[in-house]
């Protein structure tokens, strides 16, 4: 498969924001605070670092094989068999991400606003959403994000602010929280906050140069970071610790607390419009992504005929969980535990292969 | 060619079109709630009930009845509320059972306050915050009281004479304290941190009906001048039902309800509940009145606002807390009934003093009353004692909760009174004492 398409610097950067974000909204503040008790701010602080030092290994990786996305780069070292390995590695950790997410927003949307209508009925909504967004294709996807994602995150930026007259900074306080070796040691498995960081491993062909590449990379990081240290200082600011773990979504008790006056209460209502339009995104472009990388893994040529299959499979996936508790379960026990293993060890491992067999384009040259 | 995609385009915008249109009337077949179908809830009440049930009171609005906006008689000049009174085991349960006699389902998202009896206060409210802070129709912001009455008297006898909207009467009255001082403020999203927090205990607003039904039988007896050695009462020394008042208002509001965990363990009048705005630094403004220096028998009377945050410090000394405490107050003139000319630069100080050494001592009062009676750092002073440690495993180990109450405190107010109103010196008048001196 030929790419015709390029995508813009800002497009890209703007569409991986979401992706790594696009959680703030469910439980991701959560099991930061939950991990670090009232020192959850520097769990996020200490992720960045850790996500910003597993990016510089991902770029020495694709230096060596410059416009080649992840599934090239594991035909270059394995041929088929490498295409295949990195192909379903690809697909199936994020079939589990989309499908985890997926029944995450639809909880949400039944907890929050839509309380007696069946999740079958709320998931049909999200599910042609996304099957649109597929046949629209990545340029209008991208587009979208760029469009979009900047005013949603100021929204978010500007709900945040909105709280401080209530915000209690000795909530901060015992500042180590719940210990330095939970915060260092324990702690570093949440790097699968970043895991998101993934889908940028399929674009260098969309994004043509290497510099770029590692621009979009580096900008998403540091402004995702951004987001999450804001979002969970804020949220520990509001709601201290240890009553701040029995949040199901922090985010939305923040808005919730916000009022300007009697006359402007209930903004939660423009946080909802909101999240579900980064929900939306997140999942089309989820979608989009396991199709493209089905495609490309099995050498298929076409895109359209695989989205209405994938969006069934994803929804009957998504449905199996038989309550949230087990849908959040899971989220705890293995998302936020291991799902940073595809994207910054698996890098790793390819680099490792690469320098030991000598191989890759650049570095033969 | 290009005639072709853009029938291919036109094609997908009228498809989206209708899946967009679609979106509008489907979303409504389940979760559809007609404005007009539903039930407001203002106020919810709970009492002690039998074994193993409570009794909860609800307070409806009467939409048709509001209509027309503020003003002492409603537009139909009928009852702009309903009550409704319940035996059941929990809050979602006893709105089901409501519903088998009130047409319209109820809705909890207007509700503003929620009445707790003392005496189910003090048994433990633990059973019901989590139902309410689980509960996304329960606002945040909505208060937390604790009725010296059984709640349902409270909200029977709750009748608004300026406002045709009981909800706003609520809002307005609960708000007070922003300008009286004597009532807590206390939101539900307060209460419930509190209650769980090893830092800071809760506390509620205190209300109650006025025990006087004419102005004959108004008495002084039941104020709490008299444990704090006064001479006589100041208008902040009684909690809710005790004013010396004579009102068609029945209901009132005055000082906080103390609590230690989930129970309730004391009281605290409206001066004391002042002292505790000052101290968490949610004080704002209100009036005061102070024996005059020079005259026993008369006062003045100060506006006063915190100028600043208060100063605290905590340290441990031999695993007993020291806490040092700075409050800073500024005021301005209301009255000084003597007519002594204390506006003077030179005479300032006399009366900036009087005032911050009778809230300096019964600051004091307040604080130990609150730590050696009901045990209940109620101002978050634990909230500084964090400073003293690194991790939560070190603050679990103070066993905050537990030393709290062998602290010793170290208090000072500055006052700085900085305007005099209107008057800026004092002219006796011909007949009086001060003015015949003059004229000798």
């Amino acid at each position: 498969m030929k790419n015709t398409i390029v995508i813009g610097e800002k497009e890209a950067t703007w569409f991986i924001i979401n992706m790594i974000c696009a959680k703030i909204v469910l439980n991701a503040i959560h099991i930061l605070e939950d991990s670090a008790g009232s020192a959850g701010w520097i769990l996020s602080i200490y992720l960045v670092i850790l996500a910003v030092i597993g990016f510089y290994i991902v770029l020495k990786l694709f230096k060596i094989f410059p416009g080649k996305d992840i599934i090239d780069i594991g035909t270059e070292i394995g041929n088929s068999f490498g295409r295949i390995v990195m192909g379903l590695i690809f697909i199936l950790s994020q079939l589990f991400v989309i499908v985890l997410y997926f029944r995450g927003f639809l909880e949400h949307s039944k907890i929050v606003s839509l309380n007696v209508s069946p999740i079958s009925f709320i998931a049909t909504f999200f599910i042609l959403c996304m099957i649109t967004a597929c046949f629209f294709g990545l340029e209008s996807i991208v587009r979208l994000h760029y469009l979009w994602i900047p005013i949603i995150f100021t929204i978010l930026i500007v709900i945040l602010l909105l709280t401080l007259p209530q915000c209690q900074f000795l909530s901060l306080f015992p500042l180590f929280g719940l210990g330095t070796d939970k915060i260092f040691i324990n702690g570093a498995l949440k790097l699968s906050i970043y895991q998101e960081v993934i889908f940028l491993f399929l674009l260098p062909p969309f994004l043509v140069s290497f510099d770029k590449f590692k621009s979009v990379g580096y900008k998403a990081i540091a402004f995702s970071g951004f987001l999450y240290t804001i979002s969970v200082l804020f949220f520990g600011l509001l709601f201290p610790y240890p009553s701040a773990t029995e949040a199901m979504f922090p985010i939305f008790d923040t808005a919730r607390i916000l009022s300007l006056g009697r006359l402007f209460q209930r903004l939660e209502s423009f946080f909802s419009i909101i999240w579900i339009m980064t929900a939306i995104f997140f999942l089309s472009s989820s979608m989009y992504f396991i199709i493209y990388a089905f495609t490309k893994t099995f050498k298929l040529p076409y895109i359209k005929p695989l989205i209405i299959p994938t969006a069934i499979l994803i929804l009957n996936l998504t449905l199996l969980p038989s309550s949230v508790f087990i849908s959040a379960k899971i989220v705890t026990d293995y998302y936020y535990s291991y799902s940073w293993i595809p994207t910054f060890a698996l890098p790793f491992i390819l680099l490792t292969i690469c320098i030991i067999f000598r191989k890759g384009g650049k570095q033969n040259a | 060619m290009r005639k072709i995609l853009l029938k291919v385009h036109s094609l997908w915008f009228v498809v989206l079109g209708i899946i967009v249109c679609l979106c509008i009337p489907l979303t409504g077949c389940y979760d559809a709630r007609e404005v007009d179908e539903l039930g407001y809830v203002m106020a919810i009440g709970l009492d002690k009930g039998e074994p193993g049930y409570v009794k909860m009171t609800l307070q409806l609005a009467i939409p048709k009845n509001i209509a027309g906006g503020g003003g002492e008689k409603s537009s139909g000049g009928n009852d702009t509320s309903l009550t409704a009174t319940v035996e059941t085991h929990s809050i979602p349960v006893g709105l089901n059972v409501i519903n088998t006699f009130l047409s319209r389902q109820l809705s909890l998202s207007d509700a503003k306050v929620i009445v707790f009896s003392e005496e189910l206060a003090k048994k433990s409210l633990e059973p019901y915050l989590h139902s309410i802070a689980r509960n996304k129709d329960f606002r945040p912001n909505m208060y937390v009281v604790v009725s010296r009455t059984s709640a349902e008297e409270y909200i029977k006898s709750v009748a608004p004479k300026l406002e045709t909207n009981p909800s706003k009467y609520y809002e307005l009255n609960f708000n007070s304290f922003k300008y009286n001082g004597f009532t807590p403020g206390t939101t539900t999203h307060d209460f419930y941190f509190d209650i769980e927090s090893l830092d800071k205990q809760a506390i509620a607003i205190l209300a109650s009906i006025n025990k006087f039904s004419s102005d004959k039988e108004i008495n002084l007896e039941a104020s709490t001048y008299k444990e704090k050695n006064k001479p006589y009462p100041f208008m902040g020394d009684f909690k809710a039902g005790d004013l010396p008042r004579d009102s068609d208002a029945k209901t009132e509001i005055m000082g906080s309800a103390v609590f230690y965990g989930a129970k309730m363990v004391g009281e605290l009048d409206g001066a004391q509940t002042a002292y505790y705005l000052m101290t968490t630094g949610k004080y704002n403004y209100a009036n005061w009145s102070f024996t005059d220096p020079k005259h026993p028998d008369m006062f003045f009377s100060l506006n006063i606002k915190q100028s600043r945050k208060p100063e605290i410090q905590v340290e441990l000394v031999d695993g007993k807390p020291i806490i040092n405490l700075k409050i800073n107050l500024e005021a301005d003139i209301l009255s000084i009934q003597s007519g002594e000319n204390y506006e003077i630069p030179e005479r300032i100080g006399e009366i900036e003093s009087c005032a911050a050494g009778a809230l300096n001592k019964e600051l004091m009062l307040t604080l130990d009353k609150c730590a050696k009676q009901f045990h209940s750092d109620i101002f978050g002073f634990g909230k500084k004692a964090k400073y003293l440690v690194w991790t939560w495993d070190q603050w679990e180990k103070m066993n905050w909760q537990y030393i709290f109450r062998y602290s010793q405190f170290n208090t000072e107010v500055s006052l700085k009174i900085r305007r005099p109103g209107l008057i800026i010196r004092t002219v006796p008048s011909s007949s009086s004492d001060q003015s015949k001196k003059g004229s000798q």
